[in-house]
C-alpha cells in the first residue's frame, strides 16, 4: 500500500467533496460532517464517474406505504442511473456486495491522504 | 424508409391506460410497462398480415428492451396452427415475419447476472440479424456503449453496432446529409 | 355449510402420478345454479343465457375443444367436454393417467363485472355449485374459491366462508381488472388468502370486457388471434404492481399462479424490472430486495400453453425462470385446439418432469390436494 497526500481539509468544507487524480485514477474525496471518504471515480454498473453524482438523503427501508427519509448528505447517486451508493463503505443500497473502491483515509496536520495498493 | 416507434407517452392525452389492466401507481412500474406498448404493436402488426401486405417494410421497436421478442415469437407460433382460420392473410408462421421484418433496439439492454441466458433469449431471437445499439443518450436510462455489451461475441458485436443498423436504414446511413 | 370430512386417509404422494392445476369444468344450464343464489336474485340465474356477465368480443374463430372427448349431445351433435364430471373424469383423468385435477371453471371476467353484487351473488353461487356437484362426489376433483375484486369485502368474506373447506385448494379471480392488481384496495384480499393458506390463482380471458381498460397499453386487438397472443402483458404489469405495492413484503407467504400466460416472456419482466429497480429503488424503499427473488419465491406458472420453441430453447428457459420449483402442470381442459396438453411437455427435460407433474403442485398447494 502507498499513501499519497490528496487534498488539504480545508479544500473540502462539510458536505464538500474534491475530484483528485491519484496513482493513474480519479477518486472522489468527499466530508461528511468532517469525517473524510474516498471513492474511485468508477461506477460500478456502467463505469460513469460516479462521483460527480449528486449527495443526497434517501428513502430508508420501510414498512409498506411508510416513508422514512434518512442518511441525508450521506448517499451518493451516480448521475447516470442514478444507483445510490453509502459514501462511507460505497456499497451500493440495493446490494452490500455490488460497490465502488473505496480507499482508507488519514488526516494528518490538515493534509488527507489516502492509501492505494500498488498494482 | 422504415417506421420506428418509441415509448414514452403511454397514458398520456387521449392515449389508453399504459396497461391493460389500467394505471401504475409508480414510475417505477410505469417504466417497467413501457415493454408492453412494444409487445402490443408487435403483435398486432403480425397479426394484421401488415408484413404479408408491405412485405419490404422495416418496422423498429425502440426503447422497449429486446428480450420480449422470443415471447412474441413463441406463443404466435403456438397458436397460429390451430387459430389461423381468423388471419387467413398470413402465409408465413408469425415468427419469420417477425425475422424478416422487426427491428429492436438494445436500450434499456436486460441485465441478467447470468450472461449466457441473455445471449440465449438473443440468439432465440436471432439478434446477429434483427438487434440494433441505441444510447437513448441523454437519459438517465441510457446504456454505455463502451460497457454495455462488453461479453458480447465479437461478431455478434459488430451486427449489432454497425451492421444491422445498415440494413434497417439502408445507403441514407452512408450518404452525406448535403 | 361444513363438508363431511371423508373418512379416507390422506393421499399418499408417491403414488400420484399427474396433478393437473387447471381444469375448465363447465356449467351446462345455469338452472343448475340458481338454486344456490339467494331468491332475491335466482331471477338473474334463470333468464335465458344465464346471469348477465361482463363480455368482450373475443371470441375464437376456430373450432373449439381441439381433441378433446367429446360426449354425445343433443340431436345427435357432440356436446360440451366438461359439462359432466363422471364423463371428464373416465375420458380424461382415468385415461390419461390423472390422478388429480383443479377446478377452475369457465367465468373470467368477474371481476370487472359492473355490478358487484351480481359478481358477488355469481361467486358464492357456483362455488357452492361445484363443490356439490363435483368436489364432493368425486375425489379427483379440488376446487378453486372463485371471487370477484371489484369488491373487496365481498371477496374476503367468501375467503372466510370457504377458507376452511377441504373440497377448496386456492382462490381464484380473473386476472381481468379495472387497475393492476397490486393496489392498496385489494390487500385484504391477499390477507385472507394468507389467513387461510391459500394461494392465489389468476385467470386470462376477462381481458376488454366489462370495466376493464382496452386488453392492451395501446388499445383494442381486432382479433382472437391478437387479443389472445398479447394477454400475457396484463400479468407483466400485475406483477410489477404485486410487487411494488409491497404484497410480497405484507404477506410473505403469499404464492399467486398464473394460468394460461406461458413462461418465455419472464425473463424480461425480471430484468428490466430488476435494472430499474436498482435505479428507482427510493420511490418503493419497502421494496427490500431484486424484484426477480419476489418474483421467483412468488409466482408460478402453468403448461398449457407453452409457447412454440425448439428443446433446447425451451430447456434455457425453464432454467431462467427456476421452472423447477416454478412451472406445474395444466390441461386447459377442454380447451385443446393449441394441442394435447400432455403432447405439449413431451420436450420437458427428463430431470423436471416429476416436479412439474406432481411435487411443484404439492408443494403449492400443500396438503389440502391431498385430502
Amino acid at each position: 500500500m502507498a499513501e499519497y497526500v490528496v487534498a488539504q481539509v480545508a479544500e473540502i468544507p462539510p458536505g464538500g467533496r474534491k475530484i483528485v487524480r491519484v496513482a493513474g485514477r480519479e477518486v472522489g474525496i468527499f466530508n461528511l460532517d468532517g469525517t473524510f471518504y474516498a471513492l474511485k471515480n468508477i461506477c460500478a454498473h456502467q463505469g460513469a464517474r460516479v462521483c460527480l453524482g449528486k449527495v443526497v438523503g434517501t428513502n430508508l427501508p420501510s414498512d409498506v406505504y411508510e416513508f422514512k427519509y434518512g442518511l441525508e448528505g450521506r448517499i451518493l447517486r451516480c448521475p447516470w442511473h442514478e444507483w445510490e451508493y453509502d459514501i462511507a463503505t460505497g456499497e451500493s443500497l440495493f446490494d452490500p456486495a455490488v460497490k465502488i473502491v473505496s480507499y482508507p483515509v488519514t488526516v494528518v496536520d490538515g493534509h488527507i491522504a489516502v492509501s492505494i495498493a500498488e498494482r | 424508409m422504415p417506421v420506428a416507434i418509441h415509448v414514452g407517452s403511454e397514458g398520456t392525452g387521449v392515449a389508453n391506460p399504459p396497461t391493460g389492466v389500467g394505471y401504475p401507481t409508480t414510475y417505477l412500474e410505469f417504466h417497467t410497462d413501457h415493454a408492453q406498448t412494444m409487445m402490443a404493436h408487435c403483435v398486432s402488426l403480425l397479426s394484421e398480415g401488415t408484413f404479408e401486405e408491405f412485405p419490404t417494410l422495416k418496422f423498429a421497436f425502440i426503447e422497449g428492451g429486446v428480450t420480449w421478442a422470443p415471447y412474441v415469437m413463441g406463443r404466435l407460433d403456438r397458436l397460429y396452427p390451430a387459430l389461423k382460420a381468423e388471419v387467413p392473410y398470413l402465409t408465413k408462421l408469425p415468427s419469420e415475419y417477425l425475422l424478416s421484418n422487426c427491428y429492436f433496439s438494445t436500450q434499456p439492454i436486460e441485465e441478467p447476472d447470468n450472461h449466457q441466458h441473455l445471449l440465449q433469449l438473443l440468439a432465440m431471437m436471432h439478434a446477429e440479424k434483427t438487434v440494433v445499439f441505441a444510447s437513448d443518450y441523454p437519459h438517465w436510462d441510457f446504456d454505455n456503449p463502451l460497457m454495455a455489451f462488453n461479453f458480447f461475441p465479437a461478431d455478434l458485436k459488430r451486427r449489432i453496432f454497425v451492421e444491422n443498423a445498415l440494413d434497417l436504414y439502408g445507403s441514407r446511413l452512408l450518404t452525406p446529409n448535403a | 355449510m361444513t363438508a363431511t370430512v371423508t373418512d379416507r386417509e390422506l393421499l399418499d404422494p408417491a403414488i400420484l402420478r399427474v396433478i393437473d392445476v387447471d381444469l375448465h369444468n363447465a356449467i351446462p344450464d345455469w338452472s343448475q345454479v340458481a338454486p344456490y343464489a339467494p331468491a332475491g336474485l335466482r331471477h338473474r340465474m334463470t333468464r335465458q343465457g344465464g346471469p348477465p356477465m361482463a363480455r368482450h368480443g373475443f371470441k375464437q374463430v376456430a373450432p373449439p375443444y381441439g381433441d378433446a372427448p367429446r360426449p354425445m349431445g343433443a340431436h345427435g351433435q357432440p356436446g360440451n367436454p366438461a359439462a359432466d364430471p363422471a364423463w371428464v373424469k373416465e375420458q380424461y383423468l382415468d385415461a390419461r393417467g390423472v390422478d388429480l385435477a383443479i377446478l377452475t371453471g369457465a367465468i373470467t371476467s368477474l371481476g370487472v363485472q359492473p355490478n358487484a353484487d351480481m359478481a358477488a351473488t355469481v361467486a358464492r353461487a357456483v362455488n357452492d355449485w361445484t363443490l356439490d356437484r363435483w368436489v364432493r362426489p368425486y375425489s379427483c376433483f379440488k376446487g378453486s374459491i372463485l371471487v370477484g375484486q371489484q369488491d373487496p369485502a365481498q371477496a374476503v368474506a367468501e375467503i372466510d366462508r370457504l377458507g376452511a373447506d377441504p373440497g377448496m385448494v386456492q382462490v381464484l379471480m380473473g386476472s381481468a381488472s379495472e387497475t393492476p392488481l397490486g393496489r392498496r384496495q385489494y390487500h385484504p384480499i391477499y390477507e385472507a388468502c394468507v389467513r387461510h393458506g391459500l394461494p392465489l390463482a389468476l385467470h386470462l380471458g376477462g381481458e376488454g370486457a366489462g370495466m376493464s381498460p382496452p386488453s392492451t397499453a395501446v388499445g383494442h386487438p381486432t382479433t382472437h388471434f391478437e387479443w389472445y397472443g398479447s394477454l400475457p402483458q396484463v400479468y407483466m404489469a400485475h406483477i410489477m404492481s404485486l410487487v411494488t405495492e409491497g404484497v410480497f413484503e405484507k404477506y410473505p407467504t403469499l404464492k399467486v399462479i398464473l394460468y394460461e400466460g406461458g413462461i418465455f416472456w419472464v425473463p424480461q419482466t425480471m430484468w428490466r424490472f430488476d435494472k430499474n429497480w436498482k435505479a428507482q429503488r427510493s420511490e418503493t424503499p419497502w421494496v427490500k430486495q431484486l424484484p426477480s427473488k419476489y418474483i421467483l419465491q412468488h409466482f408460478r406458472y402453468a403448461t398449457y400453453p407453452l409457447e412454440a420453441s425448439t428443446k433446447e430453447q425451451l430447456a434455457q428457459v425453464l432454467e431462467m425462470i427456476d421452472a423447477e420449483h416454478t412451472l406445474l402442470f395444466s390441461s386447459n381442459y377442454p380447451h385443446w385446439e393449441l394441442g394435447d396438453p400432455l403432447a405439449m411437455i413431451a420436450d420437458l427435460p427428463e430431470q423436471l418432469r416429476r416436479r412439474v407433474l406432481v411435487e411443484n403442485a404439492l408443494d403449492l398447494y400443500g396438503e389440502r390436494l391431498l385430502r
